[in-house]
């Protein structure tokens, strides 16, 4: 058992209003520069939708993520050591700036420069990698809201597990839903990133397994931005280098949370250790099919568990991490409650960002009425068309997870590689709260009913209470647990300053821009 | 923000039990004004609205026989609540680079719309220009307009008003006055001029969609 | 002549030097991000061709007396040529395409540095050079290894022999000369990224693991610390 730690991000989906704080926040620190203006290393997509970059989920497109080939064996798709070097003048699975979208801003000297003439000026899009006027075609949350529904959420990747009738009424105003889905880099276990890039610029920390680019290294090969499944490898077109998402590592070393984190509106992010053991990635990454989410929940291990400990302590993780660990909010959601699902498992990176699925479209039913509304209406009112009755009565309430508007099937094709049981789970356990609670609070459901859905869901009234606590209630403290980056070690966990004594701290004795 | 909490509104009212600016100092639903129980609105009520043709939005505009006309309204978009702001450079590169015109699946098609199309949203008031978003989630009839565009930020000339740049903000909605607005100098009600800005009555209203014939900057 | 040396000077300091002052700006600076389509008919050929024909020049002159060898039948010397020529003529075309792509695509333009362009002129030059000779002086590979790799060998011996050059037409002197330009302003220019090419990434595991100190070392009372400490990259 090799004991490993790792800062892991859970996102409760049910709490994200889409209100793209947490993209902005990064984006104001991090990629607010030339080359990088179109890469948003956070983002938030509406889905159903096809995302940033279009239709990233759809690897036989990107050929991004592992495939297994036999029993217990992978191979990179889209990248690897053979298919990496043969690719390497010219990637045939790299996206393009089309892919992504042709950064932008707008003409605004013209407003005050423009000559005389009969009419008031207007500020033109210009492209902001040319300079020159672009017709917006395409933008980092372009499909936001079911905005062009028919060109980008029915063509979300997702539906291809459903049949056209439900996929219909998917895209029924009376029956469809839609939620936000926040995504950062998954800092994974088996990354693809790091496996494909030739220089060996990309690596995982071992203390804490951010996955991060050095600069230094990076050639431009470009081989991270096919590997990486979510996409969530850009390349740097002025610099000439890959970045990505740094889980904000100079602001967890401070004691800081992520900047998309601390900026939540929502709250919908939790920031914890998780424990894992290495020794069993590569079996865990190559598990068949079906079994890849139970296998990728079984790497991560009890923290209060006495050979854990034991075994986390030989291998020199530090008793206040492993206290950490114990108090971790993500630990609970995703091990203890087993109500937190990683994103697109089959993609076999072992991703350790984790999602509470959306259950809140469930809770309400449109049953068709008989007409009655229309004609006592009509002769008053707008042309009335609306034959559909919204019924949120307590018995629809509670119905059961199958007749979710989000089939299990998709939600399944999202979180579980297609395994509806494994995304069924917190699904029941999330409505079994919200019943515990609404027999605590209003008081019109039966114990007796109450007790039932709790057993069925293997939880208590203490941890259904918990639940409750962190969902509902928790401050910052609960939310965000990290152990303190021992800032004396942390300098280290910098760079050795001595190399670099006069410069700016990070080993930069140039401006990080591009060459010759 | 303080103590980790963010500031909400009313804080002082629950918490220091400071009276609610209304007539009994509490909060109430029930307005016992009686211009409201004369029109029956004494308590939150809803009212369909009213024909197209009692607006009198479209009288000239349909004269030029142009046809289907659809229920605009211009509700709170989720980044145009009061102090947030969505035409800085920021929003509108996470939205669509302008603020789109929503409409139905089904009408965009009966028009010959497609998504990010330039189209001229006008009626009797006023005009805009704006890219069409087709979405399976507005309803068929309806286009939504969160707010109408600067016409300084990338905005085309108006071909329905021939090529002049045209539109600006709430140039195609007006103020439609109920009488109980009207009614003042009791407790909580007071009437100045648009003080009853942004409610239903004012963004409820008529417009034709067209998709524009050509895009001149 | 002190072309050679200057040239030879220039690239292994500059080399030295580039990679010590600006390491960071090493690299292909791919703009296939940008466009990719007319990226394709152009990079691929022009790469491998290029790797093809410079390890021709390459093994010329290591072992003259084994292209000799092979040239002593006829048949094999004009497959050779013929094999080179072709290669050659897939790097003309691929930087053709390379250098219309660069001035003409729009984006491309925004990454293009002057330094680009000189040295995509430079290498057209020499290409077109090297495939007039391979047309018009024929059986280049035998006179190569007969006559330039002596004349290279007594460069590398620093006892300079120009009497054989001196005797070449002027095409072939300026391809030399030409050859030497090349790797003078190599280390200037964004061809140092073949010096970085990334052969180690075939003998490496495919996961990196990076422990910034080591964490069993730290928690035992035995270890002394330490003034000098690991380096993370």
């Amino acid at each position: 058992m090799d004991v490993r730690a790792q800062i892991s991000m859970v996102f409760h989906l049910d709490k994200c209003i889409g209100c793209h704080t947490c993209s902005v926040a990064c984006k104001n620190i991090w990629t607010d520069r030339k080359g990088a203006e179109y890469q948003w290393w956070n983002n938030v997509e509406t889905k159903p939708g096809t995302g940033y970059p279009g239709k990233w989920e759809d690897q036989e497109i990107y050929k991004g993520g592992w495939e297994r080939e036999g029993a217990g064996s992978i191979q990179l798709k889209g990248a690897g050591k053979a298919k990496g070097l043969a690719n390497i003048f010219h990637n045939p699975h790299l996206p393009s700036v089309e892919d992504y979208y042709e950064p932008f801003t707008y003409n605004y000297l013209n407003l005050i420069e423009a000559p005389p003439g009969d009419d008031q000026p207007t500020a033109r899009p210009v492209s902001l990698i040319t300079g020159k006027p672009i017709d917006v075609k395409m933008g980092p949350n372009w499909d936001d809201d079911l905005g062009g529904s028919p060109d980008y959420a029915r063509n979300d990747p997702n539906l291809e597990a459903l049949t056209p009738a439900e996929r219909e009424a998917m895209f029924q105003l009376e029956r469809m839903a839609f939620f936000y889905l926040p995504r950062i880099c998954n800092h994974c276990l088996n990354p693809g990133c790091v496996a494909s890039c030739p220089s060996g610029a990309i690596y995982k920390r071992g203390e804490d397994g951010i996955v991060l680019i050095n600069q230094k290294v990076c050639r431009a090969w470009r081989m991270c931005v096919t590997a990486c499944p979510y996409k969530k490898s850009y390349y740097n077109w002025h610099s000439g280098k890959s970045e990505k998402c740094l889980l904000c590592y100079p602001r967890l070393e401070a004691g800081h949370a992520p900047a998309c984190m601390h900026s939540c509106v929502g709250r919908i992010r939790y920031l914890g250790v998780l424990l894992y053991d290495a020794d069993r990635i590569q079996r865990a990454a190559s598990a068949p099919d079906g079994e890849i989410t139970r296998a990728h929940l079984d790497l991560i291990l009890d923290p209060f568990d006495d050979q854990v400990i034991a075994a986390a302590q030989r291998n020199g993780v530090p008793d206040s991490t492993l206290k950490s660990a114990q108090n971790s909010p993500t630990y609970k959601f995703v091990k203890q409650w087993g109500m937190a699902l990683p994103l697109h498992p089959e993609f076999r990176t072992l991703p350790m960002l984790f999602y509470v699925p959306p259950l809140l479209p469930v809770m309400a039913s449109v049953t068709q009425t008989d007409g009655a509304q229309k004609e006592r209406l009509n002769p008053i009112a707008k042309t009335w068309t609306d034959d559909w009755l919204y019924d949120t009565s307590t018995e629809e309430l509670w119905g059961t997870i199958e007749q979710a508007r989000f089939p299990l099937k998709y939600l399944a094709s999202l979180f579980s590689g297609g395994d509806e049981k494994a995304v069924a789970q917190p699904l029941k356990k999330l409505m079994a709260v919200r019943i515990y609670r609404r027999w605590k609070t209003v008081g019109d459901i039966d114990e007796s009913r109450v007790d039932e859905v709790l057993k069925d869901t293997g939880l208590s009234r203490d941890s259904a209470e918990a639940v409750y606590y962190l969902t509902a209630l928790a401050k910052f403290q609960d939310r965000f647990v990290i152990p303190p980056a021992h800032r004396e070690q942390a300098l280290e966990m910098l760079e050795f300053t001595g190399d670099t004594r006069g410069s700016q701290g990070f080993g930069f004795l140039e401006r990080p821009e591009r060459g010759a | 923000m303080t103590d980790g909490r963010a500031y909400a509104a009313y804080t002082y009212n629950v918490e220091r039990l400071v009276p609610w600016r209304t007539l009994t100092g509490r909060q109430h639903f029930y307005l016992d004004h009686e211009l409201y129980l004369a029109y029956g609105e004494y308590l939150p009520t809803y009212k369909p609205s009213p024909r197209p043709e009692a607006y009198g939005d479209l009288r000239e505009t349909l004269k030029s026989g142009e046809a289907m006309a659809l229920n605009c309204l211009t509700p709170h978009g989720k980044w145009h609540i009061h102090s947030t702001y969505m035409e800085n450079h920021r929003m509108l590169t996470l939205s669509r680079g302008c603020e789109p015109c929503w409409l139905s699946e089904a009408d965009a098609a009966k028009l010959g719309i497609q998504d990010n199309d330039w189209v001229e949203v006008y009626n009797d008031h006023g005009v805009y220009c704006a890219r069409a978003a087709v979405s399976s989630r507005i309803p068929r009839g309806v286009c939504i307009v969160y707010h109408v565009p600067e016409r300084t930020v990338g905005i085309p000339k108006s071909q329905v008003r021939g090529n002049r740049r045209a539109g600006g903000h709430n140039s195609f909605t007006r103020i439609h006055l109920k009488p109980n607005y009207l009614c003042g100098g009791y407790g909580q009600f007071s009437y100045h001029f648009n003080y009853w800005g942004p409610i239903a009555p004012q963004r409820d209203t008529h417009v034709i969609v067209k998709k524009m014939t050509k895009v001149i900057f | 002549m002190a072309l050679p040396y200057v040239a030879a000077i220039l690239f292994l300091v500059g080399t030295i030097q580039r990679y010590r002052a600006t390491g960071f700006k090493v690299s292909s600076l791919s703009s296939q991000f940008l466009e990719g389509r007319r990226l394709f008919w152009a990079s691929v050929p022009f790469h491998f061709g290029i790797l093809v024909v410079f390890a021709g020049h390459l093994v010329a002159f290591l072992v003259p007396s084994g292209i000799l060898a092979w040239n002593s039948n006829p048949v094999r010397l004009l497959v050779l040529q013929i094999t080179a020529w072709a290669f050659g003529l897939s790097v003309l075309v691929g930087l053709v395409g390379l250098l219309a792509r660069r001035l003409t695509e729009p984006r491309v333009r925004m990454v293009t540095t002057p330094m680009d362009l000189v040295i995509e002129i430079l290498l057209l030059v020499q290409t077109g050079l090297g495939l007039y000779i391979g047309y018009a002086h024929r059986w280049g590979s035998s006179w190569f290894a007969a006559d330039l790799s002596p004349y290279l060998w007594s460069l590398v011996k620093l006892d300079p022999q120009i009497t054989a050059v001196s005797a070449m037409p002027h095409v072939i002197q300026l391809h030399i000369v030409n050859a030497f330009v090349i790797f003078a302003i190599f280390p200037f220019t964004r061809l140092v990224h073949i010096l970085v090419a990334p052969f180690h990434y075939l003998n490496r595991p495919y996961q990196r693991v990076i422990w910034n100190w080591d964490r069993a070392a730290i928690r035992s009372p035995k270890t002394a610390w330490s003034a000098t400490r690991p380096r993370n990259n």
